[in-house]
C-alpha cells in the first residue's frame, strides 16, 4: 500500500514543471494570522503547569503560501508557531505543505505533509478562527495529542462524486507518517520519560518512528441544504526507541540494553453531523478508538502495560447569533471517557470528563475576532494528572478568551 | 415634512430590497465554447468542488467583492450565508485544501477579467451585459 503512494509522490514531484520558480506573483496567495488566548483554571492546572495563576501561553501565528503553478497543478504551505504551555514554545514549523494535483472533478492526488482528515474540524484546528470556540470539543480533538493528530507525511487521493439528488460525497484517503519532535511534546517527556523516571531510572535518549499512519473520511453534502455526515477513520502507530543511563548511579549492562515503547492510536473512527442555517449552526460528533501504550521486554523494565483501553467520546453543539448577527452564542455538550466500558469513578472523577461551557464570538471586523467562554467540568480524564503536581479536583473549570487578527 | 420623510424611507427600503434580490446573469469568455450551466454546477464552481469545464480547461471562478450581485449569487446559488461562505473559503485556504474564486472589484473589472482569459466565470447585474463577454444560461 505505501508503495502505491510513493509511486503517487513521485508522480507529483515529476508533475511539477521546470519553469515553476517563475511564477506569475499574481497568481500566488498570501495568507496569515495571529491568535493570542488568555487561559485561567480553577483548581486543577490545565493544558499548562500553572493556568491555576492564570497563563497567556496560548497563541498561535501562521503564514500560507498557495500558488496554482499549472492548471492541474496546485502547491502550497503553511509554517505555524505556536504556543500552549509547555508545547510548541513558539517555534515555527512546517504545519502543512504539500503538491495537489486535480486530475479531474472526481479525483484528485496529494504528496507532502497533509493535514490529516478526522472528524469535520481535525484539518482546521491550527487555525482559531475557523471555529466558534477556543478548544475544539476535546472528548474528539484533544489539544495534548494535537502533535499526533495534525498532519502526516505521505501522499493521499481525494475528490468529489456526485450523487445526483441525495447530494454529493467528498473522499479523503491518507497514509503516511506522523513526524515529531519528542523533545516538543510534553505528554511524552511526563507520561512516558516521567512514568519511567518515577522508579528512579533516568532516560538519557528517547526517539520516536511511525510505522504507519492513515487517515480517511467520507463526508456527504446532502440534499438537505447545510446538512453534512460523515464517517471517518484514523490509524497511527509507531515506536519510540529509547535507552536509560544509570540506576541508582551504576550503569549495569542490563539497564543499558535500549528498550522500546510501542505506541498506537489505534482504529479511531469519528461519526459526525452538522447542520448550517444562516448563522445558526448544530453539530455532534461520536468516537471511539483504541489507544495502547506499551513498554517491551526490557531486562529492568520488563514488559509493562502503561495504556490499554478504549475511549469513547461525544459531544453536541449550539450557535446561534445574538443581538447581531456578528455576535454568536455557543453552548457545549462534551462527554469522554478514557474507557467506555467503565465510564469512570464518580467518586474521584478519574477517566471521565463531563465538560459543559458557554462561549461568545463576536466578529469585531471582517479580520478581527474575539472570543471568550466559561467551561465547567466534571472529571479528570484525560491526561489531567500529568499538569498537576497536587491531587486532583474532581469538579473544576476554566475561563479562556483569545483574539486572532487574519489577512 | 414627515409625509416627505416617510415616503422617502419607503422608497429607500424598496429599492434596497430590490438591489439585494437583484438579478444577476453569468458570464464567460466569447472564446468559451459552454453555453449554459446547470444550478448545481454553479453551486459546484463556487465551491470550488467543480474545477474543470466538460471541454476539460481549468475553471476560473470570478467574485465580486461586496456587492449586492455578490450576496444574490451566495445565497440563492451557493446557498450559504456570507458568513459561512467566507469561513468556508478560510478553511480550505488555512488548510490548503483549496483556492477561492479571484476577486474583483467592480462589474467593470469584472467583464474585462471574465471576458479576457480562458475558462473563466463571472456574474454581472442583468442590466451590464455588453459585447465583452458572453451569457450562460442557466439550466
Amino acid at each position: 500500500m505505501k508503495k502505491i503512494y510513493f509511486a503517487i509522490t513521485i508522480m507529483l514531484l515529476a508533475a511539477i514543471p521546470t519553469g515553476v520558480m517563475a511564477l506569475d506573483l499574481s497568481n500566488i496567495r498570501l495568507n496569515g494570522f495571529v491568535s493570542q488566548g488568555y487561559l485561567d483554571s480553577s483548581k486543577n492546572n490545565y493544558l499548562d503547569l500553572a493556568s491555576k495563576d492564570g497563563t497567556f501561553q496560548l497563541n498561535e501565528a501562521g503564514i500560507t503560501i498557495s500558488a496554482q503553478a499549472t492548471d492541474k497543478l496546485r502547491i502550497g504551505f503553511q509554517l505555524l508557531s505556536r504556543d500552549l504551555g509547555p508545547e510548541g514554545n513558539n517555534n515555527f514549523v512546517l504545519d502543512w505543505g504539500f503538491a495537489d494535483y486535480r486530475i479531474n472533478n472526481a479525483l484528485g492526488a496529494r504528496a507532502g505533509k497533509i493535514k490529516m482528515p478526522m472528524g469535520l474540524y481535525n484539518e482546521g484546528r491550527d487555525s482559531d478562527m475557523l471555529r466558534d470556540m477556543v478548544f475544539l470539543p476535546q472528548s474528539i480533538y484533544k489539544e495534548s495529542w494535537r502533535s499526533f493528530m495534525g498532519a502526516a507525511q505521505g501522499a493521499s487521493l481525494y475528490g468529489n462524486v456526485d450523487l445526483g439528488g441525495l447530494g454529493d460525497v467528498e473522499y479523503q484517503a491518507l497514509l503516511g507518517e506522523v513526524n515529531i519532535d519528542v523533545s516538543s511534546v510534553y505528554l511524552i517527556q511526563e507520561g512516558i520519560i516521567g512514568g519511567i523516571e518515577e522508579n528512579g531510572l533516568v532516560v538519557n535518549k528517547l526517539n520516536f518512528k511511525c510505522d504507519n499512519a492513515f487517515a480517511a473520511s467520507l463526508v456527504m453534502n446532502t440534499a438537505l441544504n447545510g446538512l453534512r455526515l460523515g464517517f471517518s477513520y484514523l490509524d497511527v502507530q509507531g515506536v519510540f526507541d529509547g535507552q536509560l543511563n544509570s540506576f541508582g548511579g551504576t550503569a549495569f549492562p542490563a539497564v543499558l540494553e535500549p528498550f522500546t515503547v510501542e505506541a498506537e492510536l489505534k482504529d479511531k473512527y469519528v461519526l459526525s453531523a452538522e447542520y448550517l442555517h444562516q448563522y445558526l449552526s448544530l453539530r455532534t460528533e461520536y468516537m471511539q478508538a483504541r489507544n495502547n501504550i506499551r513498554i517491551n521486554g526490557h531486562p529492568v523494565l520488563g514488559t509493562n502495560d502503561m495504556v490499554v483501553d478504549t475511549a469513547e467520546g461525544y459531544f453536541v453543539m449550539a450557535t446561534v447569533p445574538t443581538f447581531t448577527d456578528a455576535l454568536k452564542l455557543s453552548a457545549l455538550y462534551d462527554v469522554y471517557y478514557s474507557n467506555k466500558n467503565h465510564k469512570g469513578d464518580t467518586q474521584t472523577g478519574e477517566g471521565y470528563r463531563k465538560d459543559i461551557a458557554i462561549g461568545l464570538r463576536y466578529d469585531v471586523l471582517n479580520n478581527w475576532i474575539i472570543k471568550a467562554e466559561y467551561h465547567d467540568i466534571e472529571g479528570t480524564a484525560p491526561f489531567l494528572v500529568n499538569y498537576n503536581d497536587d491531587p486532583l479536583e474532581k469538579d473544576w473549570s476554566y475561563v479562556v478568551a483569545k483574539t486572532t487578527f487574519l489577512f | 415634512m414627515k409625509k416627505t420623510l416617510s415616503i422617502l424611507t419607503m422608497t429607500l427600503i424598496v429599492m434596497s430590497q430590490i438591489a439585494s434580490a437583484s438579478e444577476i446573469i453569468f458570464i464567460t469568455a466569447k472564446g468559451n465554447p459552454i453555453d449554459s450551466v446547470s444550478t448545481s454546477d454553479l453551486k459546484k464552481i463556487y465551491l470550488g468542488k467543480i474545477a474543470y469545464w466538460d471541454n476539460g480547461l481549468l475553471i476560473r471562478p470570478f467574485l465580486q467583492k461586496d456587492t449586492a450581485t455578490t450576496n444574490t449569487l451566495i445565497e440563492e446559488y451557493v446557498e450559504m450565508s456570507p458568513y459561512q461562505y467566507s469561513q468556508y473559503w478560510r478553511k480550505a485556504v488555512f488548510t490548503g485544501k483549496g483556492k477561492p474564486p479571484f476577486e474583483v472589484r467592480n462589474e467593470d473589472l469584472m467583464k474585462k477579467m471574465v471576458g479576457t482569459l480562458e475558462g473563466t466565470i463571472g456574474y454581472i447585474s442583468a442590466d451590464a451585459l455588453d459585447s465583452s463577454v458572453k451569457e450562460l444560461k442557466v439550466d
